[in-house]
This record gives C-alpha cells, sequence and structure tokens, in this order.
C-alpha cells in the first residue's frame, strides 16, 4: 500500500499521540496539513483502514490509527530508508 | 451559525464533501467558543471561513460526480425551451428574407438564453432538490455557464447577427463592419468603456449583467430552499421570492445589492425554518 505524504504525516502525527481530533493534527503538523483538506484526507484513510475513528466531545471525532496504519507508516519508513529492514517483522 | 451550517450542508452531497464540512464546522464552532476577545474572536471566524472555502474548492471535483443525467435533461430543457419559444415568437417580425436563417434564429436564441438563465436555474434547484443532485455542482456551473453567456457568447452573437443584417441592405460606399454598441461589447472592454465618466449606458448594461450572473446562483438556491417547504407554504413563498427579485434585479437595477442581501437573507430563513428536506 502506498501512502500519500498527507497520509504519511497523519499517521506519523498519530503514531505520537493516543487519540487525537483533526484540528490538533493540523495545529501540530506546523503547515503541512491544512484545516480544509484534512478530514477528506482522514475520511479516505478510514476507508482504507488506516485510521479508525469515536466520537468525542460535541459530535467531533476522534482518530487513532490502526495496526494497518502503523504497518504501512513503518513499511513507508523503512521504504523511504529512515528505519532498518528488520524492524519489519 | 446553524443557518449558515444548514445552508452549507444543503449544498453538498457527496459523503466525503459533507463529512469534511461537518467536521470543519464542528471545529469552527468549538474553537470560537474556546476564545475570548471580539478580535480573537474575528480572526477564529475568518480562519474557519477560509477552510470552509478550502473544503468548498476541495469538493467540487466529488460533487460534480453527482450530477445525474436527469438533472442534465433539465438544465438544458429549462434552458432552451423558453428562449426558443420567445425568438420564434418575434422570429418573422425582425428578420429578413435572404441569408442562413438557421444561423440568425441560433444567434438571435443566444440574448433570451442569457436573459432567462437565471429563471431556468430556479428549475434546476427544484430539480436538484427532488434528485439529490449536488447543489454546488449545479450553482458553480451554471453560474460559470452565465458568466459566459452575458460577458462573451452573447454580446459575439448581438454583433454578429447585427452585421448579418447589416451586410443585407449594405451598399458599397458603407463601412465594411458595424460598429459595436454596448450590448455587443465584451465583458473586459465592457468594464474599460464603463470607467468613463459619461458611460452611463454602459455602467447600465454591466450592471444588468452582474445582476444576471447574481441572480443565477440565487435562484439555484431559492429553488432548492423551496422544495424544502410544505407544499402550500412552498407555492406562496416561491412565489412572493421570485416575483419580489425578479421585480428588484430587473426593473430596477438599482437594487443589484438588495438582490443579493434579500436572496442570501431568504435562502437563509428557507433553510433555517425547514431543516428537514420534504422527500415527497
Amino acid at each position: 500500500m502506498r501512502l500519500a505524504k498527507s497520509e504519511s504525516v497523519i499517521l506519523t502525527l498519530l503514531a505520537a499521540r493516543a487519540d487525537a481530533y483533526g484540528l490538533e493534527l493540523v495545529e501540530a503538523s506546523r503547515g503541512r496539513l491544512k484545516r480544509g483538506g484534512i478530514y477528506v484526507t482522514l475520511g479516505r484513510m478510514e476507508e482504507k483502514g488506516l485510521v479508525s475513528s469515536r466520537a468525542g466531545d460535541n459530535g467531533r471525532r476522534l482518530y487513532k490509527p490502526t495496526a494497518l496504519g502503523e504497518r504501512a507508516l513503518l513499511a513507508a519508513r523503512i521504504f523511504a530508508g529512515q528505519v532498518p529492514i528488520k524492524h519489519l517483522t | 451559525m446553524s443557518g449558515l451550517a444548514n445552508l452549507l450542508r444543503a449544498l453538498v452531497v457527496d459523503p466525503r464533501s459533507r463529512r469534511a464540512l461537518d467536521e470543519t464546522l464542528l471545529d469552527a464552532t468549538e474553537e470560537i467558543a474556546h476564545t475570548s476577545g471580539v478580535g480573537a474572536q474575528c480572526w477564529a471566524a475568518a480562519r474557519a471561513g477560509v477552510a470552509l472555502g478550502r473544503v468548498g474548492l476541495g469538493s467540487f471535483g466529488r460533487e460534480l460526480q453527482h450530477l445525474h443525467a436527469t438533472s442534465v435533461v433539465i438544465v438544458l430543457l429549462a434552458t432552451f425551451s423558453v428562449p426558443v419559444v420567445v425568438t420564434a415568437t418575434v422570429w418573422p417580425a425582425i428578420t429578413p428574407s435572404s441569408g442562413s436563417r438557421a444561423t440568425l434564429f441560433a444567434l438571435l436564441t443566444i440574448g433570451p438564453i442569457a436573459a432567462f438563465f437565471p429563471v431556468s436555474a430556479f428549475v434546476v434547484g427544484i430539480a436538484a432538490a427532488r434528485l439529490r443532485a449536488s447543489l454546488l455542482g449545479l450553482t458553480v456551473v451554471l453560474v460559470v455557464v452565465e458568466v459566459a453567456l452575458v460577458g462573451w457568447l452573447m454580446p459575439e452573437a448581438n454583433q454578429q447577427f447585427k452585421q448579418r443584417i447589416y451586410s443585407v441592405g449594405r451598399t458599397a460606399t458603407m463601412p465594411l463592419e458595424i460598429r459595436r454598441g454596448v450590448n455587443e461589447l465584451p465583458l473586459q472592454q465592457l468594464v474599460r468603456a464603463s470607467r468613463v465618466p459619461e458611460a452611463s449606458r454602459a455602467r447600465q448594461q454591466l450592471y444588468v449583467r452582474m445582476t444576471l450572473c447574481a441572480a443565477t446562483m440565487w435562484f439555484v438556491g431559492l429553488g432548492y430552499g423551496a422544495m424544502r417547504l410544505s407544499p402550500r407554504a412552498r407555492i406562496l413563498w416561491a412565489s412572493a421570492a421570485v416575483l419580489t427579485i425578479v421585480a428588484i434585479g430587473y426593473f430596477r437595477l438599482g437594487g443589484f445589492t438588495l438582490l443579493v442581501a434579500f436572496g442570501l437573507a431568504l435562502t437563509l430563513a428557507i433553510v433555517r425554518a425547514h431543516r428537514d428536506p420534504v422527500t415527497a
């Protein structure tokens, strides 16, 4: 599975925290994610099974990576040479 | 904000677009609620507006996929039927017996199509509500088409029509080409012409064209909003709205601002008062 750049950024940010709202991810991304576009990306990632969501406060959704999402991120990092291949087990 | 939120929600039908819109609206509400101070709230609202604009732009491609074939047929019928009848009615009185009659008829029809376009947009809005077609997609497409019509196609068709009629009776001493009047000026030339202090006719013509484009946008919304009412209220509201806007927009051209404000207020009021769509 190939990850788009924004998907990779979202999974990286989600991997560093338990759950997060979309707006929190935008703020943590330092300009790499945009407010108007993140929910389309998150919706697409949820359809692919890379993230899951649950209802949070006031109807907003909290997102977290699935096991598939974590493995896809790891594979993408290995492919980019950021992580040694022995981690993919 | 709920009225505006309902209006925005009514614009999109694609599930991904709607979800993006809903979550962006919730973020905006949350952010504004947790911000203190008028300046900071205005800043948060402005950022939310930019985010919503970005959602709208990003959704447009997906929304186009929800333009059903039936709604496209209705668009074409609504756009062409009345203008063709209008043209056919005035046709014998103004056309010469010589020349390509089919071409002249086609050229003459462009003007009524552009003038009738906002009313066609009203029909299209009703169809969009019935068919659950994308209102955003339809509105953007219709406004772009109307801008192209009144900006370039209609002036060129008018000029070609005049030129062909002129050529029939032209003698050797007369100039080859007839000069363009304000009705024949393309948009960019009309804007330039309207800047001259004495150019009241050019300004009025520019105003008419702007009114037609704005009316197209609001008439789609009004048609859609009217379908969200009960049948009796729908007839009353829609009739009153259409008559008022036609009166303001077409017969009192100084009411361009009123037209926009009234259309927005009415659409918001309708959507806010009747949040559940009428499915009948």
